[in-house]
């Protein structure tokens, strides 16, 4: 019953930044980030059980480590960004949020880069003109 | 055959779950499509795999390498962009490596003056001098700390006597005095001595009058106090013999 925690964790943590904007815009932040940030700790750790078993499936299924490595590797980048980003757009900053983002889209498509050199170097050999 | 092929659909079943998970488990919506364009192209190269194999052998390992040395480039270029203190201790090893190239120099020269000295002013030979120099704390020169004469003893041969005392003569008297009590002296130490070990034997004491000489020239040229400068003799190899 972790999820019924959580929203009243969040329920919580709303109607008090609800209250306390009038008075202190600043605390409200702060109690909005550390509501996230808690929330965030805490499901984190469930997610290993996910992973175990996304590591267990590329294991039976013999598909090389190094996409089970890529694939996580995105995942986590994808989330702790969103996770910035969604705290500084609390925040009212929106532009610093927007750049947040652009640097994980540019760090996923920099996990791609090696994945990418091999297909074009397949499909460059896989021509007779290439080679 | 079979078997193959079904080790090739169980790898592509499972990239296409693994590709679904990470769509589920994704954030938001501006993420998903970069993490579909990266997971497509995994599920690409897993079915392509068999075309690979048979056209470049083992790619997985090439990727790996790529993979690898992409990481590799990437915190290598990190790493060469120098930090102010990365330039601040690079500076400061070049400074401690010219000053210590500038204090060996200054300990030759000063040695070699030293000698000079010591053989114009006593007439010994002298094998080597070696001049120890103290350091304050910038790493700086600072003073002497330490001199070491290593005196030739000289041979009762007559070339010895005038080879030290012919070309030049400044004090002579001194010379001679000093000339006088080595000889003398020297029979004692001499025997079964090498130039080679000179840790092993003890060391030949030399006589006072001899050191006393030697403390004087260099108290007075450099002003080196008495007690820093030590004096050794070291055997001849013709000496040894006997």
């Amino acid at each position: 019953m972790e999820i019924i925690q959580i929203v009243g964790l969040g329920l919580v943590a709303t109607v008090l930044v609800l209250v306390v904007r009038e008075q202190k815009p600043m605390f409200a932040f702060l109690l909005a980030a550390f509501t996230g940030l808690f929330i965030f700790l805490y499901v984190i750790g469930k997610i290993e059980a996910v992973i175990t078993v996304l590591e267990q499936l590329a294991d039976r299924s013999g598909i090389p480590s190094i996409y089970l490595k890529t694939i996580l590797k995105i995942i986590g980048i994808a989330y702790i960004a969103e996770f910035g980003s969604q705290i500084v757009r609390d925040a009212g900053q929106e532009s610093i949020a927007s750049k947040i983002e652009f640097a994980g889209k540019i760090l996923i498509l920099v996990l791609a880069v090696p994945i990418i050199s091999v297909i074009v170097e397949t499909v460059l050999g896989l021509l007779p003109v290439g080679s | 055959m079979m078997s193959w092929l079904a080790v090739w659909l169980q790898q592509i079943i499972a990239v296409v779950l693994l590709a679904g998970f990470i769509d589920l488990l994704l954030p938001n919506k501006s993420m998903q499509r970069y993490v579909r364009l990266v997971a497509g192209l995994i599920i690409l190269l897993t079915i392509l795999t068999p075309i690979i194999r048979l056209l470049q052998g083992d790619f997985n390992a090439r990727l790996d390498q790529q993979v690898e040395s992409w990481i590799k480039g990437n915190s290598g270029t990190q790493y060469h962009m120098p930090t102010l203190d990365d330039i601040k201790q690079n500076a400061k090893d070049l400074q401690q490596k010219q000053q210590s190239a500038a204090v060996e120099l200054t300990e030759q020269k000063l040695a070699e003056s030293m000698k000079e000295g010591i053989v114009q002013g006593t007439g010994l030979r002298v094998a080597a001098v070696q001049v120890k120099l103290g350091f304050n704390k910038d790493g700086q020169a600072e003073a002497v700390e330490g001199v070491t004469v290593t005196l030739i003893s000289p041979s009762p041969s007559p070339d010895a006597s005038e080879e030290s005392s012919g070309p030049e003569q400044k004090p002579g008297d001194d010379v001679k005095e000093i000339d006088s009590v080595e000889v003398i002296v020297q029979p004692d130490d001499m025997p079964g001595d090498e130039p080679g070990d000179s840790e092993k034997t003890p060391e030949q004491t030399v006589p006072d009058a001899v050191a006393q000489a030697v403390k004087g020239v260099l108290q007075q040229g450099w002003s080196v106090a008495p007690g820093l400068i030590d004096i050794k003799a070291q055997g001849e190899a013709g000496d040894s013999a006997y």
